[in-house]
């Protein structure tokens, strides 16, 4: 597959933007500014960025805890501005300030997030069911965590969308780790994407450091989707490069050394996704050193004026807490 | 007396009742870490076959815990928070809490679920619930909810040794807190209230966090306002101690009931309604409740609008001794763990 000079800028961009919205919202959880917590996306911006990318606005992506939804409804096309806004809690947030990290742009197809790891997965297959019943070619997908795959609607919605031949894509970013445990002491098998095989449906493991890889794996099971054949399974295996929730360390008297092997995570960060992308461009001559420079400076730009926008927008009034509650 | 964490006395229930049952083990996700502090050296002591770390699987801990109690074991599960609990709805709903009954009393199921619980940390409406009357509505389960670190260690070892399935509704923002706890072996039996504090004027009943709110808010009242109030701390909700509440009520012939949960069908309506119904006739005004409002529990800001406020305990006092404002000057604060 031969990915367009303008698509290969825009995967780059959208990673380097991510990554500078997750910085910054850490730089703002430790100066006081965020209303709740943080778990970091660095290090897993490649599979998202690639299936936001890859999606039409009329189709549905739900999203997981991780960088609370960044690296997946970035790319859908949520502004950094209302994204950093609802983690200040602010009226102008994707969630008006009601949520402090739950993401809503029901425009561009983006539903939410629940506060329980896993509890996606059903309304995806309901949510897929309604592309279906409308007939329109429209998608929904679900990216979320090997931890969900603990949960048992998660198997649920599976066995639902490949009876039903939903079109469903089914991702999970495979990062080994769930909180503090590692995959070796939940799952009796580290690929995930076996899952497929018990539900007859076609599953693939991919390179999730490398976007590109990401990209060209999602376009098959996006159009086996559109075109009424039912779910895939993706697995993309990945890393997250700082502790699972910012401000607590990455302990775990389960692993040797009590925390996750430091050469473990010093072998991953060498697999920085955005420095894998920019060693491919500069090679293949689509960037140069300087594009680079000002593709960081801009994403840099962006994310402080994100930054000073959310801290001038107003709290949300507490008026509007019954039209909050139940529809007209 | 020592005076030790709210965690630590969890942590050392625990020691004890593994040292001295084999047949108790722990179960859940990161349970050899908690994110709350009571694990400590558990998994040294105990290893791996004895506190188990799970998937993200709710449904399986609690189902589990459920199969294990019915074989012979005494599994304590912990939920992390207690609103993933929910997750385990028909394990912890249905089948521990009824399965004894459904078969007539044949079998025993004693196990334990830990639910860290509560608010004031604007972690959202999935983060933060106190979900007390969804396991009072729920015959067939035992519910504790421990306010200080010496009815934490006294109640959990009580609900270890219980040969029913017990909430342990253990509250986040209390884990830090220090208080004595005796160095000798003791339990803290269930329902059996504790008079936190003793008064004249007012009946407060309050449980798990709101009991230290309403202590601190007793402080103002008394210094700045010189109004009484006595807290009674049932300790458990089910079973329910009511002649400590009754007689404390006939004392001061006012009642204010506190609670976090959501105020319709809260403990605070059934324990308005049971003091209604038996000790009306003592009651200078009606009851007041102070709890959290009918909406989901927020994230961020708009968190303290809906979950209860000392101000608002204050209020409910005034109301019930039919006094002008009494003002707490904003010298209480209702403080989360995060
Ligand atoms: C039902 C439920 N159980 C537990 C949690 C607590 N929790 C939040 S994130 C997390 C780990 C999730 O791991 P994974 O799905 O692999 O995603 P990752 O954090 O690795 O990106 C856990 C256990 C939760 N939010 N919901
Ligand atoms: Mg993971």
């Amino acid at each position: 597959m031969e990915l367009s000079k303008e698509l290969l800028i825009d995967l780059y961009t959208t990673m380097v933007r991510i990554r500078r919205c997750d910085e910054k919202v850490i730089e703002c959880l430790f100066a006081g500014k965020l209303i709740t917590f943080y778990h970091s996306c660095q290090g897993q911006e490649a599979p998202g960025t690639a299936l936001g990318r890859s999606l039409r606005k009329d189709d549905y992506l739900y999203y997981n805890h991780r960088g609370h939804g960044l690296p997946k409804v970035l790319p859908k096309g949520m502004s950094p501005k209302t994204f950093i806004a609802e983690h200040y809690g602010r009226a102008t947030g994707a969630a008006k300030g009601y949520a402090g990290f739950h993401n809503c742009d029901i425009e561009i197809g983006i539903p939410g997030m629940g506060g329980m790891v896993g509890g996606e997965a059903t309304l995806a297959a309901g949510t897929a069911l309604a592309c279906k019943l409308r007939g329109k070619g429209q998608v929904t997908a679900n990216m979320f965590g090997d931890g969900a795959t603990g949960r048992g609607p998660f198997h649920e919605a599976m066995l639902m969308s490949a009876t039903w031949k939903l079109p469903l894509i089914w991702c999970v970013e495979n990062n080994r780790y769930q909180q503090w445990t590692c995959i070796s002491l939940t799952h009796p098998k580290e690929d995930l994407a076996d899952f497929a095989h018990g539900y007859g449906i076609p599953s693939a493991v991919v390179d999730g450091q490398d976007v590109i890889a990401c990209y060209e794996a999602l376009q098959p099971a996006i159009e086996r989707a559109r075109a009424g054949k039912g779910p895939t399974l993706l697995e993309f295996k990945t890393y997250r490069f700082r502790p699972h929730v910012e401000g607590f360390p990455d302990f775990s008297v389960q692993c040797e050394g009590g925390c996750r092997p430091e050469f473990e995570v010093e072998e991953w960060k060498k697999r920085d996704p955005i420095k894998l992308m920019e060693a491919t461009l500069l090679e293949k001559g689509v960037l140069t050193e300087a594009d680079i420079e000002r593709i960081h400076r801009e994403a840099t730009e962006e994310m402080e004026e994100a930054d000073r926008f959310s801290a001038d927008s107003p709290w949300p009034d507490p008026k509007g807490l019954d039209q909050a509650l139940y529809a007209d | 007396m020592r005076e030790i964490k709210y965690m630590d006395a969890i942590n050392e229930a625990m020691k004890e009742e593994m040292s001295r049952d084999e047949t108790v083990y722990l179960i859940g996700e990161d349970v050899s870490q908690d994110i709350w502090g009571t694990s400590c050296d558990l998994f040294e002591m105990f290893g791996s076959e004895r506190v188990r770390d799970t998937a993200i699987s709710e449904a399986a801990i609690i189902g589990s815990a459920v199969g294990a109690a019915i074989a012979g074991y005494r599994p304590v599960v912990n939920t992390m928070f207690a609103d993933f609990a929910m997750c385990g709805a028909d394990e912890l709903l249905h089948k521990a809490a009824k399965w004894r009954f459904t078969h007539g009393g044949k079998i025993r199921i004693p196990m334990v679920v830990r639910a860290p619980a509560g608010g004031y940390s604007r972690l959202g409406p999935e983060h933060s619930q106190c979900p007390e009357s969804l396991f009072m509505r729920t015959p067939g389960l035992k519910i504790a909810m421990p306010s200080t670190p010496y009815d934490a260690k006294g109640l959990l070892k009580t609900a270890i040794r219980d040969n029913n399935p017990v909430i342990f509704l253990e509250h986040k923002n209390l884990m830090g807190h220090t208080g004595p706890v005796p160095e000798e072996e003791y339990l803290v039996p269930f329902g059996v209230a504790d008079i936190k504090r003793e008064g004249t004027d007012v009946t407060v009943v309050a449980t798990g966090f709101m009991v230290s709110l309403a202590q601190e808010v007793a402080e103002v009242l008394q210094q700045d306002h010189d109004v009484s109030l006595e807290i009674v701390d049932p300790r458990t909700l089910e079973p329910l101690d009511l002649d400590t509440i009754l007689a404390s009520v006939r004392k001061t012939k006012h009642l204010v009931v506190v609670d976090e949960e959501t105020s319709r069908c809260g403990p605070a309506a059934e324990i308005g309604m049971l003091v209604m119904e038996n000790a009306f006739d003592y009651l200078d005004a009606p009851i007041k409740r102070v709890a959290a409002a009918n909406y989901p529990i927020p994230g961020g800001y708009l968190e303290q609008f809906v979950l209860p406020q000392p101000q608002a305990m204050a209020d409910a006092v005034a109301a019930v001794l039919g006094r002008e404002k009494l003002d707490l000057q904003g010298k209480v604060v209702a403080k989360g763990a995060m």
